[in-house]
């Protein structure tokens, strides 16, 4: 089948046969761990929740790889474990979301630049969950509204509306802290 | 705008990019989960389904009045469900319909769907889809059962939407999964009657772009029903089985959005409560307003609280929930809990809530789907999860902590519904909140779906 949202580095219509679940693993792990770290803002958490997500759909990949979009499936578990995450990492998400941005930021960004997207970063996080959940598969995955409906269990309207929202909000953030210049 | 839209896209870009696990690395240590996890389970309509049927769940129907309907209609014949079927795994024990104390089932009673679908690693085996009521002592009566949708014109129910004031009769969703037909059964518990109280009748009467939704019974007889419209405009209204409308309880000029989810019957059926995107309005069943209920805007009303209050979840422009005890004669509601601590992504604050033995238990939701069952230590103070048990239950594969639905109080337990946020179906267990006496209900085995949906008695009487 076709795979449509395969990591970046590799080929976007890679093909598997059926039932080669370890192919799909090495071509889909980086991403779909990307999707989670951007969900969670955890490196640690994000990798183990794409791990459970693996271990649980292995063992019917049968079914699971016969799916038209199996990558969309996948991506659709990583979102709802995500989701299921955020109680038990309250506190944890806190901390390291702070010691994240001080320490994941390469050097060799210009200063500007990287103050930019650290606050853009910071006002992705601070977004309310379902909001950011949206941006992220809007804007990250680059997936359509309808997908994004599908994802999150909601209808396309309370999509359009929580990106409306998000959107609006950031842009009176980066207003505000950047004396009108972001929007 | 599009300036934003280019730095949200450059951010994530760059800094998901930046981020490079290795799979190589990974796929070692898959390799040994799996061996260790000989079975996992995944249920058969995905997680569409589960989200669905969790947020469903966590909304406990609302609590429907009415004085018009004189008499239950009378129900009328469909097939009967499949009674012979060769069920993948055992079903739990129960007593027979036969054994249904009927005039017992009041506050506490619950009435619950379980899937016998089994899926191991070697199986994959749809099972009955049945039934059951639940007394307040957690013994679990057998209403009916309906055999696997193995073929077009296959129907099984996937939802509860509502149980009548009577305790009688249910609505349920159900489902053709083989062409995606979908509409409403109700079923007469005691006869387990159905009849298909056809949907198109209530979305094209007239009008092909009006879109009316079946959400509960009327109050007290259940002869009537509470639909939801959200095209054109967002609306509540009551109508006969016919989908002829009754009258409209509520009504705004958004369409697409379901902006009028709860409402609670006041006791004397005549007047009904209702949540809209300013707060609550009491209206009376005709839809004329008796007063807007001062509170923060968008509330919905959850139960009665005491004979003169009822209990409200108000949440903030950002969706994190306070409750609030709000007092229909128009006086100044107070907050019984306090906003959550606003950590993005995390949670979502306090949805709905019951007293037990003069201690206020309330439900906590995070995004989506997650939730457990805290206590409230003191009025706007903080509270403490009690779910999952300390030292867990018996084994349940249905059960991974995330997601506990409070229910309602049964006897001296707190009836919580467990369900994992990524698998259709859960487990239900008795609660034993001042101690670890905790009480297996109707639990999911590993590999079986079980749980997909449970609502508890529509009770009007007040918590406190």
């Amino acid at each position: 089948m076709a795979v449509t949202h395969s990591d970046s580095e590799l080929a976007t219509e890679t093909r598997f046969e059926p039932g080669d679940a370890a192919a799909f693993f090495r071509s889909h792990y980086t991403s779909l761990c990307r999707l989670a770290y951007l969900l969670l803002g955890n490196h640690a958490t994000a990798e183990e929740v794409v791990m459970e997500a693996f271990v649980r759909a292995f063992p019917r990949w049968d079914r699971i790889g016969e799916m038209d979009r199996p990558d969309a499936y996948l991506r659709k578990v990583v979102t709802h474990l995500c989701r299921s995450r955020f109680r038990r990492i309250r506190i944890e998400l806190r901390a390291n979301a702070l010691f994240a941005q001080a320490r994941e930021e390469p050097l060799s960004t210009p200063m500007e630049k990287r103050d930019i997207r650290n606050q853009v970063w910071r006002l992705v996080q601070d977004l309310p969950p379902r909001q950011r959940a949206c941006v992220v598969l809007k804007y990250f995955e680059d997936l359509p509204e309808l997908e994004i409906a599908d994802i999150l269990g909601c209808s396309v309207g309370t999509v359009k509306s929580q990106l409306f929202k998000a959107r609006t909000k950031l842009a009176h953030e980066l207003e505000g802290e950047n004396g009108g210049e972001a929007t | 705008m599009k300036d934003v839209d280019k730095l949200i896209r450059e951010t994530l870009k760059t800094i998901g990019g930046e981020y490079a696990p290795r799979p190589s690395a990974a796929e070692n240590l898959l390799n040994r989960r799996i061996r260790i996890r000989r079975v996992t389970r995944f249920g058969r309509n995905g997680l569409i389904l589960a989200s669905l049927l969790i947020i469903l769940a966590i909304t406990v129907p609302a609590l429907v009045a009415d004085l018009t309907g004189d008499e239950d209609q009378p129900l009328t014949t469909q097939p009967g469900p499949e009674q012979q079927i060769r069920e993948p795994a055992t079903l739990p024990e129960s007593r027979t319909l036969r054994d249904v104390p009927w005039e017992k089932i009041g506050k506490g009673w619950l009435i619950a769907l379980y899937v016998n679908d089994v899926f191991t690693e070697d199986r994959d085996e749809e099972g009955s889809t049945v039934l059951y009521l639940i007394d307040s002592q957690g013994v679990l009566y057998e209403v009916t059962r309906w055999g696997p949708t193995q073929k077009v014109g296959d129907k099984a129910p996937y939802e509860i939407i509502d149980w009548s004031p009577t305790g009688k009769s249910a609505l349920l969703s159900w489902r053709d999964r083989r062409s995606d037909e979908a509409g409403v059964w109700e079923i007469d518990l005691r006869s387990t009657k159905t009849i298909d109280l056809n949907q198109s009748n209530f979305g094209s009467k007239g009008d092909t772009e009006r879109a009316l939704y079946i959400k509960g019974y009327t109050w007290p007889t259940g002869s009537n029903l509470v639909l939801s419209r959200t095209s054109p405009g967002s609306a509540l209204m009551r109508s006969d089985r016919e989908g002829n409308v009754l009258s409209t309880l509520g009504e705004s000029g958004l369409s697409g959005e379901d902006e009028f989810r709860r409402w609670l019957y006041r006791p004397n059926g005549r007047e009904v409560v209702i949540g809209t995107p300013e707060g609550l309005r009491l209206v009376r069943i005709d839809g004329s307003i008796v007063r807007e209920l001062p509170t923060p805007p968008d509330c919905h009303p959850v139960r009665w609280w005491t004979s003169n209050s009822i209990l409200a979840a108000c949440h903030d422009d950002q969706n994190f929930f306070q409750l609030w005890d709000v007092h229909l004669s128009g006086a100044a509601p107070s907050p019984i809990t306090e906003l959550p601590n606003r950590v993005p992504g995390v949670d979502l604050g306090y949805y709905d809530a019951v007293v037990l033995d003069d201690q206020i238990f309330l439900q906590w939701i995070g995004d989506c789907c997650a939730g457990g069952v805290e206590r409230l230590i003191s009025r706007m103070e903080s509270a403490s999860l009690i779910t999952p048990p300390e030292g867990g239950l018996p084994p349940v594969g249905a059960i991974d902590g995330c997601c506990n639905y409070l229910l309602t109080v049964s006897g001296h337990y707190l009836a919580v519904w467990a369900s994992n946020v990524s698998e259709p179906g859960g487990s239900i267990y008795f609660l034993d909140p001042g101690g670890e006496n905790h009480r297996p209900v109707l639990l999911g085995p590993e590999h079986v779906t079980a749980v997909t949906s449970v609502v508890a008695f529509p009770s009007l009487l007040p918590e406190k």
